[in-house]
């Protein structure tokens, strides 16, 4: 967005609806084709309007109708190129803890405005970085994955540190941590599952998405999970983007998944699934649905698959109509739906053998997981209707109105959550690490805890896209140099020697970035053996063999 | 949000680069809200570069000089003029007196190209100054394309452009105008036009090494060794001989030494070549083939063409190749532009000159040759620290940085400090104005008039713009061709008054028209004309007279539907003077009016490229350079619009380059020749070919007494430390800044040293 020499690319961090957006729009009238941007962008989103692949043309509506009763351009902001933040060489280590999105775009800032003294190591307790990216977007998503090429250019400074497999809480305390470091900057993420807080939610068959996730991604603290696909219709209770990746994985060919990066255990299990029906249960109307318009629209996309919803979902009521009108995302979102709601009605039953179909139900809420044998045979849902109230806002009634489904596979998709970090300060209410724009901070007297910074979903909750921690990293890193400026940063009671030592100590297993190299190329030249883009090594073991078996890229170049 | 009705709108054709785009500059005061292409705009038609957008913080820049600056005791003081001209009188009078004015040299940098004043005034202080030793950023860049079309037409700015928007058939080589906006060949938006001629059915062949944005677009990209573009023209040259495919047309009784052409190219074939240039002989042969069978095509080199150790003979035979199969001067093939100011090659005798001589003296230390009056800026170094009689002892500079745009950049800057006066007409104390004793600045492009003056000589359709200053100058503010002509004055000890000085350049101008007897005024008082240039001064006077005694002209009456300035004013978006039409024979100048196809300065080269082939390719990395669309040469670095984003002084490699020497994309990488060394993060890219490695040129802003804040804080690295500028084109003396080996090798990084341990 900072490189666009003309302003065309909007919601701005400074502009409304920056972050709740979903997606960043281009302005067609505005727009000089300079390209610019395209190089820029870390997930290869951005294509010339005449070279958008068929299965995107829809954007070009969507960009264009963004700025539809916008104002007119507004004068060039101005841009800055940041000068380091601290001057000339004076040291500063920090550590970051966690190498998700959010910890690397917190790392890369630092390098580039912390000054010639700055020097950064990164913790992740897996042998592999990237968090989510490599655990948690979809398989089927490689553009999304992207990101990962802008991290892997940064490892090339001298200045920074990958340290893989060694976990804060197991192998190190956070005290120790502080104690090495003038800053510490967690991005532990949000790791856990909302739960509905209904009964039956224990039995058997019924799974936290975020597992199932993390399962066909191959993380190694799930790969030997055991999930039943022997039935016909899996059921997810959320419609956000994670229900949307576990019912395109569920439905997809596996000859289409063999092409991706998915789990191999993954592969073979979804290969003999029965599964032909997925169900997303929302409890609010159509327009409220979680997912994102990108990728509720490619859903169209699906070979083979239905996707269906019944009309009477898509019925408004009169504050919804406006609250419609007014919103241009939610228009763009139910518009889809409504292009959805005409394919064919869905049969009561599981479709036949030959196709699969995706079916989305709004305004119901699972009452209870009805099961036998302490296994899921139903979900119990309540119908809901939408009271409209004085101020033009709505809220969510029961019907009464009860109705079971019937299924063996329940997978619970509320979302994730914030969990504890040792001793650090935490906002139970919100499940993040309490703070003040990336300063931890104690609660109760609201004092800021000496070189503690927090960056990502542990900061803010989970919410929002990759490239939303961009700006949330510059955040924190800013009140970091601010704090070291300022000097509220002591010196570290032990240096860079120390912290290695100990570590040789603690964690003797600890991989280096060479290293994740190494069981890089590993999986790529695995994958490029049987055409894939890579074969994910799941377990620890394998993944530290690798880690320690040197490899040249030299080998599948030629 | 529009700030309603204080906003207004100025047009100003964009003075950055060759492409001459159209701006729409929206204004509160004097506060740019924002730049936009002008649609109506009769060339460019709203196309604009991300470059264009920020004159408006080239404007607000704060480290832009707005007064003049004189150092005393180290460091530079905010003066009046009077104070700096008095200032520039005591440094260069007394060596003007002894040694005399050759211990003088003087450097115009590329932006005086893309300046009204610029183009015009440099001639008043020059001839104050008396010296010889003119030094220009053209010879680093275009000097072989010059020399051949001084050497085939008779003079060196006759340049045959590609008609892009007619053209059947494209061979574009050593170029990327996806990027660079083009070059020796002004078109606006060549992009879009690029994409018109694949859409309209024509056809684009990109030869180089390097798999650009251009060669994406094309429908065949051909990547031959770096340099070895001289031997794939002389081998295409073959082909058309060889078999029969030579059709010069209406162009045969123009021209001549086709017989000793073919003679030299009988032993280039394709088959002996393809070891040396990379090419399959049957990929020369085709292409040589399909190339003739057209009946609009063109062939098209630039900077991969001139700025490189065969330079001269790949310039000329690209003309070579346009002529023997009849392109030249032809409809879709490549033409020459009838500009609306006049040029050499529309003043005197149509048809024929006095052709042109080089050599008329030469510098002290290497003994380069003038050539159009210019000596070669890569000895420039050397005549400033090479002892002895004769040696330099003053500099005079205006709108240049060869500090970092010269080869052996880091001995320039060593040498620089040993000068006794340095002048510099500049708005910034960058890495080479840092060393001058005295900074004139002139004020920024929006407090500026244009016309393109220059690039109307090879622009792609014949076009005519005056665009007014978009802001006055602010108080005790002089405008560029104040500062020249007082400048003049200080130097030459007359005092006399800008206007005075002004005034003896215009009579002088007009009276040499008067006496040229092709001119329209031939015989008519120079006072009868001055008369009705009044109350006109200043560069608006002289461009006036250029217009109407100009091939579109009212002639001072003779033609009174002709251009004049007023009628320029009257059409702020430009006026369209037609498309280039055939203009052979009364454009050439050559001393017999004949083209000469077979020049025996550039037939004599060949035994220095037949050398070459001999010894064959080269082996290990050749360093190219890189054009990016947000860099302009050495400036235009302080914007920080510009300079935001990735990093972009990369050295681009191919993955398997780069794994063998251990480095990936993000890593630091240690760059040697025998010049020099640089450090420079890497990009790992299968744009590269095998080989190849390239940096952007015009980098590393690392002084520390420079004002540049914002590119100090992306310095980047100077391929040009690296370039040796004793490595030469030989017939041009142009350095070799594209194709020269280079090791590359990892420096140590912490991640191996962990895996060491």
């Amino acid at each position: 967005m900072e490189v666009c020499p003309v302003d065309c690319i909007h919601p701005a961090p400074d502009e409304n609806g920056f972050r709740s957006a979903e997606m960043l729009y281009i302005d067609p009238a505005v727009c000089i084709d300079c390209g610019v941007c395209v190089a820029e962008c870390p997930v290869d989103a951005i294509y010339p309007a005449d070279e958008l692949p068929e299965s995107m043309r829809g954007y070009q509506k969507i960009n264009a109708d963004f700025f539809i009763g916008k104002p007119p351009t507004r004068p060039f902001p101005l841009r800055t190129v940041s000068p380091p933040g601290l001057p000339g060489a004076a040291p500063l280590r920090v550590a970051v803890v966690g190498s998700g999105p959010a910890g690397c775009y917190a790392a890369l800032n630092l390098l580039q405005v912390g000054g010639a003294g700055c020097e950064v190591d990164i913790y992740d307790k897996l042998p592999t970085p990237w968090g989510l990216v490599r655990s948690g977007v979809a398989p089927d998503h490689p553009g999304t994955k992207g990101v990962t090429r802008l991290f892997a250019e940064m490892a090339g400074n001298r200045r920074l540190r990958f340290l893989l497999n060694v976990e804060v809480g197991l192998h190190l305390s956070t005290d120790e941590l502080a104690s090495h470091y003038h800053a510490v900057i967690y991005a532990t993420g949000a790791p856990l599952a909302r739960s509905l807080g209904i009964q039956g939610e224990d039995l058997a068959g019924s799974h936290a998405a975020t597992e199932f996730v993390a399962w066909y991604n191959g993380h190694p603290d799930f790969a030997d999970r055991v999930f039943d696909l022997s039935g016909t219709r899996a059921v997810v209770i959320g419609n956000g983007n994670v229900a949307l990746d576990i019912a395109r994985v569920l439905l997809a060919d596996p000859a289409a998944l063999r092409k991706t990066d998915i789990a191999s255990h993954a592969l073979q299990a979804l290969c003999g699934s029965s599964i032909r029906e997925v169900v997303l249960v929302g409890r609010r109307s159509a327009m409220h649905a979680a997912c994102t318009t990108p990728e509720l629209l490619a859903l169209g996309q699906l070979q083979g698959v239905a996707v269906t919803l019944s009309p009477a979902d898509l019925v408004l009521s009169k504050a919804e109509q406006a609250h419609l009108e007014k919103s241009h995302v939610l228009r763009a979102k139910y518009e889809i739906f409504r292009h959805y709601a005409v394919q064919p009605l869905p049969a009561a039953q599981p479709p036949s053998v030959s196709d699969k179909r995706l079916t989305f139900r709004f305004l119901e809420s699972p009452i209870q997981l009805l099961g036998e044998a302490r296994s899921v045979h139903g979900v119990l849902l309540g119908r809901n209707r939408v009271i409209d109230d004085a101020s033009g806002s709505t809220t969510i009634q029961p019907t009464g109105a009860e109705q079971t489904l019937e299924t063996g596979f329940v997978l619970r998709s509320l979302g994730y959550r914030g969990a504890p970090v040792c001793n650090l300060p935490f906002d139970r209410q919100r499940d993040v690490i309490a703070n003040r724009s990336g300063r931890v901070t104690n609660p109760a007297t609201g004092e800021p805890v000496p070189g503690a910074y927090v960056v990502g979903w542990i900061k803010r909750g989970p919410s929002g896209v990759i490239g939303t921690n961009k700006h949330c990293a510059r955040e924190t890193v800013a009140a970091l140099l601010e704090d070291a400026r300022s000097g509220a940063l002591g010196r570290p009671a032990f240096g860079s020697h120390d912290i290695d030592a100990l570590l040789a100590l603690r964690q003797p297993e600890q991989v280096s970035w060479e290293g994740w190299r190494n069981i890089d190329r590993s999986e790529q030249f695995d994958g490029a053996q049987s055409g894939r883009p890579r074969v994910k090594l799941t377990s620890r073991t394998a993944l530290l063999k690798a880690a320690a078996t040197q490899r040249h890229e030299v080998e599948f170049a030629q | 949000v529009s700030s309603g009705s204080h906003e207004r709108v100025a047009l100003r054709t964009c003075p950055l680069c060759e492409a001459t785009c159209g701006l729409s500059i929206a204004l509160s005061g004097d506060r740019v809200l924002r730049i936009t292409g002008d649609e109506q705009d009769v060339f460019s038609k709203g196309y604009l570069c991300p470059k264009g957008t920020t004159l408006g913080d080239l404007h607000t820049d704060p480290d832009r000089l707005r007064g003049p600056v004189v150092k005393r005791n180290g460091v530079f003081v905010p003066v009046g003029w009077d104070e700096a001209f008095s200032e520039v009188a005591r440094l260069f009078r007394p060596l003007l007196a002894d040694p005399g004015p050759d211990c003088i040299g003087v450097y115009l940098g590329n932006p005086i190209g893309h300046n009204l004043s610029g183009l015009i005034y440099p001639r008043v202080f020059l001839k104050a100054l008396r010296s010889r030793n003119l030094y220009t950023a053209s010879t680093l860049d275009q000097r072989p394309k010059d020399l051949s079309n001084a050497l085939l037409y008779g003079e060196r700015y006759t340049l045959a452009v590609p008609d892009i928007d007619r053209t059947q058939f494209m061979v574009v080589l050593g170029a990327n105008p996806m990027v660079s906006n083009g070059s020796l060949a002004t078109a606006p938006g060549w992009p879009r036009r690029l994409k018109a001629l694949v859409a309209r059915g024509g056809r684009l062949v990109v030869i180089d090494p390097v798999r650009t944005l251009t060669a994406e677009l094309a429908h065949q990209h051909i990547a031959p060794r770096v340099g070895t573009d001289a031997a794939l023209l002389l081998a295409m040259v073959h082909v058309l001989f060889d078999e029969g495919l030579v059709r010069m047309g209406r162009l045969t009784d123009h021209v001549h030494g086709v017989e000793e052409l073919q003679e030299l190219a009988q032993p280039f074939n394709p088959e002996r070549l393809a070891a040396y240039t990379g090419v399959a002989c049957e990929t020369v042969r085709t292409l040589t083939r399909a190339f003739a069978a057209s009946s609009a095509a063109c062939i098209y080199g630039r900077i991969g063409t001139t700025a490189t150790r065969f330079g001269s003979i790949s310039s000329w035979l690209i003309d070579a190749i346009n002529v023997l199969t009849g392109n030249l001067d032809r409809i879709g093939g490549a033409m020459f532009p009838m500009p609306a100011t006049g040029s050499a090659n529309t003043r005197g005798r149509p048809g024929q000159g006095r052709g042109f001589v080089m050599g008329r003296h030469h510098t002290r230390v290497r003994r380069a040759p003038e050539l159009f009056g210019e000596l070669p800026t890569s000895c420039l170094a050397e005549e400033i620290d090479t002892p002895g009689s004769g040696r330099y002892r003053g500099l005079l500079l205006v709108g240049g940085n060869p500090v970092v745009s010269a080869p052996s950049s880091a001995r320039l800057d060593a040498a620089l400090p040993g000068l006794d006066a340095i002048v510099a007409i500049d708005p910034y104390i960058n890495d080479t104005t840092r060393h001058a004793h005295v900074i004139l600045p002139p004020p920024s492009p929006l407090q500026r008039s244009h016309y393109d003056l220059h690039f109307t000589q090879w622009s792609v359709q014949n076009v005519a713009k005056y665009s007014p200053a978009p802001l006055p100058l602010e108080p005790g503010q002089l405008d560029e061709w104040q500062i020249m002509c007082r400048l003049a004055s200080a130097v030459d000890g007359s005092n006399q008054s800008v206007g005075r000085v002004d005034e003896r350049l215009v009579e002088s101008i007009v009276r040499a028209g008067v006496q040229d007897e092709s001119s329209v005024v031939f015989g008519v008082s120079v006072d009868r004309i001055l008369e009705q240039l009044a109350p006109r001064t200043g560069p608006e006077r002289i461009l006036d007279y250029m217009l109407r005694v100009g091939p579109y002209g009212d002639g001072f009456g003779q033609t009174p539907s002709g251009l004049t300035l007023e009628k320029l004013q009257q059409n702020p978006h430009g006026i369209d003077l037609g498309p280039m039409e055939p203009r052979l024979p009364e454009v050439l100048r050559s001393g017999d009016g004949k083209i000469h196809l077979a020049p025996s300065l550039l037939m004599q080269d060949v035994g220095r490229l037949r050398l070459d082939i001999d010894v064959g390719p080269a082996t290990g990395l050749q360093l190219v350079g890189r054009r990016h669309v947000r860099s302009n040469n050495s400036w235009m670095h302080n914007i920080p619009s510009l300079m935001t984003g990735k990093e972009r002084c990369t050295l681009m490699m191919h993955p398997v380059d780069a794994q063998e020497r251990d480095l990936q994309t993000g890593a630091t990488a240690c760059v040697t020749t025998t010049t020099g060394e640089i450090q420079v993060v890497v990009q790992v890219s299968d744009r590269m070919a095998r080989g190849v490695v390239s940096l952007p040129h015009g980098w590393l802003h690392d002084g520390l007494d420079t004002r540049l804040s914002t590119a100090r804080l992306r310095p980047g690295a100077n391929s040009n430390r690296l370039a040796d500028g004793q490595a030469v084109d030989r017939p041009s003396w142009t350095s070799v800044l594209n194709g020269f080996p280079v090791e590359v090798h990892a420096l140590t990084t912490q991640s191996q040293k962990a895996t060491q341990k």
